[in-house]
């Protein structure tokens, strides 16, 4: 059987080619047997399908679905559900002589809400929604961390053993694949070759997918299926709300958690407002400079590409 | 007959509910902590997105199935499929039990579209207690209450009073007794006798559910419409009844004229404070 390293530059691709094919493919295959496998999730606990949450819970499962700026946009639409904000044409701004209740409002409302007032201050003419929502999750970022440590222990996002998997698969891919290309590239520069373009340009793609596939997904396949079951047991409470029937506030904020701020009635555009859609022909990605999307929290699989936004129900 | 006096008093303790609609699936829901259990139709439960809806809702609260169209007093048998819907219904939720009414909905295959009432006689009896013990091989490790059920008139050729009928059905099927207070009131109210010394007749110990709902005075006739308030008579009845029985839950009925789901809680939260005070 001949060396690769001693194949020549076309044949040597050709083979680098398929080779790298088959590695990242059996490297996907080993990242899907170890997102369904390596769950921990104990059944019949606090977040598990059959057990429904409180209403008090519904910024964590916000965070579930999708991370610090799902937590945001919910919390921003409990808040103007209220009227402690209104939203007029692109600004955000405190209502003329707001009424609303701010000792009902939970630790989590009131440090969202504490942002936006004190950046209302200096500046009385509003805030644009997207502004008000970048402040709204760097103060939000913080306090999501034990939320985010209650569903890692229930299994519902990934924790550090299953960090560790992800990062193996990924760098084992990296390691087969742009190993092999290194030392061809030694090779080929030992024996004088320049004409290397090709395969460095290989290599920087496989290095790419790699670290990809060391990327963390949003949720397990427990958190998923946990997903799927709250938005099956809470159809009666959508219903209910879409019928005309207004809501609590504990409820408004589990519907919007578990489907997306848009299913409340007058809320429709209010994604859209916060997270506005990248202008056509761009690269869709400018959206996601937030901490949400700093450290895995929440911006991996499961939302699809284009950033942070969009992972809504 | 000691087995099904110890089989229901070891039944689980549910405490006070409501019947389901689905208008209030999330009230349900959203209200679990207050409801000890709901009582379902198997009958309305038709198609597998039903059957689905009907265990989240199993998941918030105890599920009871409580069946309108068996017609347990058909002489021609139970209807093998309406048995098979039951039991594919039992295995999905988990009931703690099933209940049927003391009665025929079918005769000579036809459907007769309401429960109605069947001759005081011990041929009756007999006929029951023979598709009883059917459903029971149908429903293996279920228990099964039997309800009494409001008569607008008595059948020609009874050979024994109503009350003698459900005790001599409950023994001879072998089956817990699953006791409306409202067909009771009703019975008591139109036929002119005293409930209480009804409720004396009865095999008291058997009783492991109750039903409460409002009728309305039509023709003259009491009618157990279950679209009303409970009234204060059948509160009364629970309330003398409660502390002689082993009874494990109760059910406020409400079909039509749906209120605000607070007023069927508040009735709950009375049957509860009863249930409560009588344990």
């Amino acid at each position: 059987m001949t060396n690769p390293l001693d194949l020549r530059g076309p044949e040597f691709l050709s083979f680098y080619l398929l080779y790298g094919i088959a590695v990242f493919l059996l490297a996907g295959l080993a990242r899907l047997i170890w997102h369904r496998t390596s769950e921990t999730a104990p059944l019949g606990t606090r977040w598990s399908p059959g057990t429904y949450p409180a209403e008090g819970d519904a910024y964590t499962l916000a965070y579930l679905r999708g991370g610090t700026r799902e937590v945001a946009v919910t919390v921003l639409g409990r808040l103007m559900a209220e009227g402690f904000f209104l939203l007029e044409g692109e600004t955000l701004r405190q209502p003329q002589s707001p009424s609303a209740d701010r000792s009902r409002l939970s630790a989590i409302e009131q440090a969202a809400l504490d942002s936006i007032s004190s950046a209302l201050e200096s500046h009385p003419l509003g805030l644009a929604p997207p502004q008000a929502l970048s402040r709204v999750e760097s103060a939000l970022e913080p306090r999501m961390a034990e939320a985010r440590r209650d569903l890692e222990t229930s299994g519902l996002m990934p924790g550090d053993d299953q960090r560790r998997g992800y990062r193996r698969i990924g760098l084992g891919a990296i390691l087969l694949v742009t190993g092999l290309g290194l030392a061809k590239l030694a090779v080929a520069l030992a024996r004088g070759r320049s004409n290397v373009q090709i395969l460095i340009v290989l290599m920087i793609v496989a290095t790419f997918l790699g670290l990809k596939l060391m990327q963390l997904p949003a949720r397990t396949a427990a958190g998923t299926r946990y997903l799927k079951w709250l938005r099956e047991s809470h159809q009666g409470l959508v219903q209910m709300v879409s019928s005309g029937r207004r809501p609590g506030y504990g409820e408004l904020v589990l519907v919007a958690a578990i489907f997306g701020v848009e299913m409340l009635p007058g809320f429709t555009t209010l994604r859209q407002a916060l997270i506005p859609p990248p202008p056509p022909g761009g690269d869709g990605g400018s959206s996601c400079s937030s901490s949400s999307c700093s450290s895995g929290s929440g911006c991996g699989g499961g939302c699809g590409g284009g950033g942070c936004g969009g992972c809504g129900g | 007959m000691a087995a099904v006096e110890d089989a229901v008093a070891d039944l689980p303790f549910l405490g006070a509910g409501v019947s389901f609609r689905p208008a209030w699936r999330w009230e349900v829901i959203r209200h679990r902590g207050e409801l000890g259990a709901v009582e379902c139709i198997p009958e309305d439960v038709v198609g597998p997105g039903a059957e689905r809806d009907l265990t989240l809702v199993r998941d918030a609260v105890p599920v009871l199935l409580h069946g309108i169209g068996l017609s347990l007093g058909s002489a021609e048998g139970l209807d093998p499929e309406r048995v098979r819907h039951v039991a594919r219904l039992a295995e999905a939720v988990s009931p703690p039990w099933f209940s049927e009414h003391i009665a025929f909905t079918r005769a000579g295959g036809v459907e007769i579209g309401h429960l109605t009432p069947l001759p005081f006689t011990r041929e009756a009896v007999a006929t029951v207690a023979r598709n009883v013990a059917e459903l029971k091989r149908a429903l293996p490790g279920l228990p099964v209450l039997l309800e009494n059920i409001a008569y607008p008139f008595i059948l020609p050729d009874a050979e024994m009073t109503e009350v003698e009928f459900v005790r001599a059905v409950v023994e001879e099927a072998d089956a817990g007794l699953l006791l409306d207070l409202e067909n009771v009131h009703a019975n008591a109210r139109n036929h002119g006798y005293d409930p209480i010394g009804y409720l004396e007749s009865l095999p008291l110990e058997r009783v492991g559910e109750v039903h409460l709902a409002g009728g309305v005075v039509h023709d003259g006739q009491y009618v157990d419409s279950h679209t009303r308030p409970v009234p204060e008579e059948s509160w009364a009845l629970l309330e003398w009844l409660a502390p002689r029985t082993p009874v494990r839950a109760v059910i406020i009925e409400r079909d039509d004229d749906l209120p605000p789901f607070e007023d069927l809680l508040a009735e709950v939260a009375r049957a509860q404070a009863i249930l409560d005070g009588s344990r």
